[in-house]
């Protein structure tokens, strides 16, 4: 089904179609929405039992930053007495990632006004990405659906940062439950599911290895700059095929 | 920390974290493509999956540092499952119950 973004009219039923873009983007990301929370819960927990903050100090973190690696580096980052210059740029460091994101994803939301981007790119992290990504390569997607994919990411990382925060201390190991698998499940899935031609597989594979030697320097930035250029390479590199890209599927 | 510095704490690391989202979007409206760009960034998805998932799953199963048996494992589970299912969920789910049921044992 396909959803016109603007232009048409505000009948009941264009309405009901928005929602059920909505809905649809909370279903696709629910493995992610479930990966979010239990990251989430750790968050909270460590900003009560480790750093001492406030609640609302905890969620204020959550609510306005809204980056899972950044708010643990800010947390570690205030452990070790770091001044304000180094926190704000660490954490700038860490999301210049989610400027590639915001290029890589901005040739599908062409059809979408400026305006509700200056609220809803607030919501865009590594899986709010991945959810609109995947959906926006197969069909047109409105401002809905990247509301949707913002939400399943917000929500539960919301409500566990608040649930951890009043844990506290009790679950010190969710590695016990397989838990800290969670991430790394639901991103191998989306992963995997980009093997549609032999290309990718070999683009994906290299993508991996380069990832790993980066991420091993330069951390999560570095292996997914390192990750995304090896793929690009391979992509600008292959034979033009008419599959449906940005300009045709946003028109 | 005060809680007049924590605000500011709270204000500069959203401010800066906010650059990196809604002025690359609004750019990335704009760029026009060429089609061989258009593939070009057809197939950055696949690197940033990449990025997501190796160096955390090297973290954990790195010769070097010793590797965690139950991840291992449900590392491969997991790859298995996404091949043949290509669903992010039952892929998640598997990895989750072999990790925690290989702890178990």
């Amino acid at each position: 089904m396909e959803f016109g973004a603007t232009g048409s009219p505000t009948s009941v039923s264009h309405q009901r179609g928005l929602q059920k873009d909505f809905v649809a983007a909370l279903a696709d990301g629910f493995p992610l929405s479930v990966s979010v929370f239990v990251y989430g819960v750790a968050y909270g927990a460590l900003a009560h039992t480790t750093n001492h903050l406030s609640i609302v100090q905890t969620l204020s973190l959550s609510v306005f930053l809204f980056a899972g690696a950044s708010q643990f580096t800010v947390l570690a980052l205030l452990q070790q007495g770091a001044v304000l210059a180094v926190i704000v740029s660490s954490v700038f460091l860490l999301n210049a990632r989610q400027i590639l994101y915001g290029l890589s994803l901005g040739p599908y939301l062409r059809h979408i006004s400026w305006r509700p981007l200056v609220f809803l790119s607030h919501g865009l992290t590594d899986e709010c990405y991945s959810i609109s990504i995947v959906a926006a390569r197969a069909r047109t997607i409105s401002s809905w659906y990247f509301a949707g994919a913002g939400c399943a990411v917000f929500i539960p990382w919301f409500v566990s940062s608040a649930l951890g925060y009043l844990l506290g201390g009790f679950i010190n190991h969710p590695e016990t439950f397989g838990l800290d698998f969670a991430y790394i499940g639901a991103f191998t899935g989306l992963f995997i599911a980009q093997w549609t031609c032999p290309r990718r597989v070999s683009a994906g594979v290299v993508a991996l290895l380069g990832a790993i030697a980066a991420g091993n320097w330069y951390g999560t930035t570095g292996a997914v700059l390192v990750g995304a250029i090896i793929a690009f390479t391979f992509g600008v590199t292959a034979p033009i095929t008419s599959t449906k890209s940005a300009e045709e599927v946003s028109a | 920390m005060t809680h007049g510095s924590f605000l500011w704490l709270v204000a500069l690391v959203s401010l800066a974290t906010y650059a990196t989202r809604f002025p690359f979007i609004v750019l990335g409206r704009r760029i026009k493509l060429t089609p061989r760009l258009k593939q070009g960034l057809d197939y950055i998805p696949v690197g940033v999956f990449a990025a997501m998932i190796g160096p955390a799953i090297f973290s954990h199963v790195n010769p070097a540092h010793g590797i965690d048996v139950a991840f291992l494992v449900a590392t491969v589970l997991a790859f298995v499952v996404a091949f043949f299912t290509k669903n992010p969920l039952w892929t998640m789910i598997v990895g989750v119950l072999a990790a925690a049921g290989v702890r178990l044992l």
